[in-house]
């Protein structure tokens, strides 16, 4: 029988855009990781860790493995280091292998690292196009935004959704970034100004787009004695899965997120959740395009096919309403890489614990949720059932 | 954040250059673009347009080759308004300039879909394509003058009237 594992602190460092960025990688993963320990207190230090797990894409980061470049991730203490890349979804993955290693008696206590993965770059769109299958369709100009393009028009000639059906749920983020400090666009951009800004893919306005930001996240778990011992609202993992898709992009069907459909229903079967809707009390999706806020809605039950607008429009899944969904403005806020799939599981630790900043706190928050994809265009997808 | 405010930059670059075999599958299906001839496979009893080296399903190798005439129809598209630059995207001096729409297509009897643009005399006035690009329409290959057994060899698909 597998152990208790909970979340027992959460580190966070500003975020900026990457080209703004004038902290070095080491100086980042420093204050990143002693938000943590200080979180924690009771005096853990980095000599407790018995392991690491590293979530990044290296060629994002300019350095081959770049788990070996802090020198806070196990190199004075002998802990061992695991390196977790499923592209975007890594942050997701690594903490699912984390809390795996830990259920199963391997370790007591671990950090999990989100780096701050686009940190680096000049141009993203270089790296992220580079993930692109290269024989039969990067040729025609297939990048993210195109693959993510095809699922939106796909999912608007379905359902007949609007441009300001997706430039609601953009608003709804943009909101909540206003008043979360590890926010990096807090524009507050409003549906009108969503709707005039350019169409880039259409149907994909600018404001329906994340940015390019710098920043990093971790996240400390531990076994349930250790926990109970070292925190007072320690977050317990119910939950945690993954999903694989094909690499070809044309080898998927655009109807929907079918993958995640069938991770969630494994998931919420590990979980005993029967009506997500009313049993989920927070929920972070990772949602570098706005409307797949969406298409994660539908796939994770929490409304039937076409009807995920209409919980917008309602108030549903913005604070105050059943199923308060992205307060913290999610992916496309704020995207620095790989962190970015860290800070969905981040987030809903700090809802659970009543600890969120900036009037976003969800009252009597029980039960989370946090989703992550990457790969190319959720080829991936992780799944967590958070609870506390 | 960094307590100075004007920290110095360094830059670097990565010119990793890569050279891989396509294999028998895309060997030859490239090789038969370059004739003008569209070819698929079957694994099972599901057929691929382009063909795939082995049916992640069944685990088994194709059993046959097929030949297409290249109609299909759209099943999602996007209408590209912002250009490539030629740092995010190396190959962007092949692209069309924009707009442009790039469609996913997929050929009858295909189990799978293939990336493409959609262009052509229908398709003249960007203004239109917002009605007239819909999922469901059909559309044929108009294969490139020059041909290098690549997929670009289909120069873009247009809609059948």
């Amino acid at each position: 029988m597998a152990r208790g594992v909970a979340v027992i602190g959460v580190g966070n460092t500003t975020y900026t855009s990457a080209k703004r960025e004038n902290r070095e990688r080491s100086e980042l993963g420093r204050a990143c990781v002693k938000s943590a320990l200080d979180f924690i207190g009771r005096g853990l230090t980095l000599s407790d860790l018995d392991a690491i797990y590293f979530a990044s894409v290296d060629a994002f980061e300019g350095i081959q493995r770049p788990e070996r470049s802090i020198d806070c991730f196990g190199q004075s203490f002998g802990t061992p280091v695991y390196s977790v890349n499923t592209g975007g979804t890594a942050g997701g993955s690594a903490f699912k292998d984390a809390f795996h290693a830990v259920a199963a008696g391997l370790y007591d206590i671990v950090l999990v690292y989100g780096s701050s993965t686009t940190g680096a770059t000049v141009e993203a769109q270089q790296i992220l196009n580079s993930a692109s299958p290269p024989l039969i369709e990067k040729p025609c100009g297939a990048g993210a935004i195109h693959m993510a393009a095809y699922y939106l028009t796909r999912y608007q000639s379905e359902h007949e959704i609007t441009a300001e059906d997706f430039a609601l749920v953009a608003a709804k983020n943009h909101k909540h970034a206003v008043n979360n400090p590890y926010a990096h666009m807090r524009k507050g951009y409003t549906t009108e100004e969503i709707l005039t800004s350019p169409v880039v893919c259409s149907p994909i306005h600018l404001y329906e787009l994340c940015p390019v930001s710098s920043g990093s996240a971790c996240l400390v778990i531990a076994s349930e004695d250790r926990a109970r011992e070292l925190c007072d609202t320690p977050v317990w993992i119910k939950a945690f899965g993954s999903i694989t898709n094909s690499f070809l992009v044309g080898y998927r069907d655009f109807s929907g997120l079918p993958m995640l459909k069938m991770l969630a229903e494994r998931i919420y079967k590990m979980a005993g959740i029967k009506n997500p809707l009313e049993e989920i009390d927070y929920a972070e999706v990772f949602n570098p395009f706005a409307g797949f806020e969406y298409l994660e809605y539908e796939a994770l039950g929490f409304c039937g096919q076409g009807e995920a607008p209409r919980l917008t429009r309602e108030g549903v899944t913005d604070q105050g309403g059943k199923l308060p969904v992205n307060l913290s403005g999610s992916t496309l806020c704020t995207n620095s890489g790989i962190s970015a799939s860290l800070t969905r599981h981040s987030e809903t630790c700090l809802q659970l614990m009543g600890k969120i900043e900036g009037g976003r706190q969800v009252k009597n928050a029980r039960v989370g949720l946090a989703h992550s994809w990457g790969g190319n265009m959720c080829q991936f997808h992780t799944l967590a059932i958070l609870s506390r | 954040m960094s307590s100075m405010d004007n920290t110095i930059r360094k830059e670097w670059s990565f010119d990793f250059d890569y050279s891989v075999s396509l294999g028998e599958t895309y060997t030859k299906f490239m090789e038969k673009l370059r004739e003008k001839r569209l070819i698929g496979n079957k694994c099972g009893d599901r057929t691929f347009f382009p063909p795939l080296p082995f049916c992640s399903r069944t685990f088994e190798l194709p059993s046959e080759w097929l030949e297409s005439d290249g109609e299909g129809t759209i099943e999602a598209f996007t209408i590209n308004y912002q250009k490539a630059n030629s740092v995010a995207y190396t190959a962007s001096r092949v692209l069309p300039e924009v707009p442009y729409i790039i469609g996913v297509i997929k050929i009858d009897n295909s189990e799978q879909c293939l990336l493409h643009f959609l262009s052509g005399p229908e398709l003249k006035n960007p203004e239109e394509w917002p009605e007239k690009i819909q999922a469901g329409m059909r559309v044929r290959p108009v294969w490139s003058e020059e041909r290098s057994g690549t997929i670009l060899d289909i120069k873009y698909f247009e809609p059948v009237k």
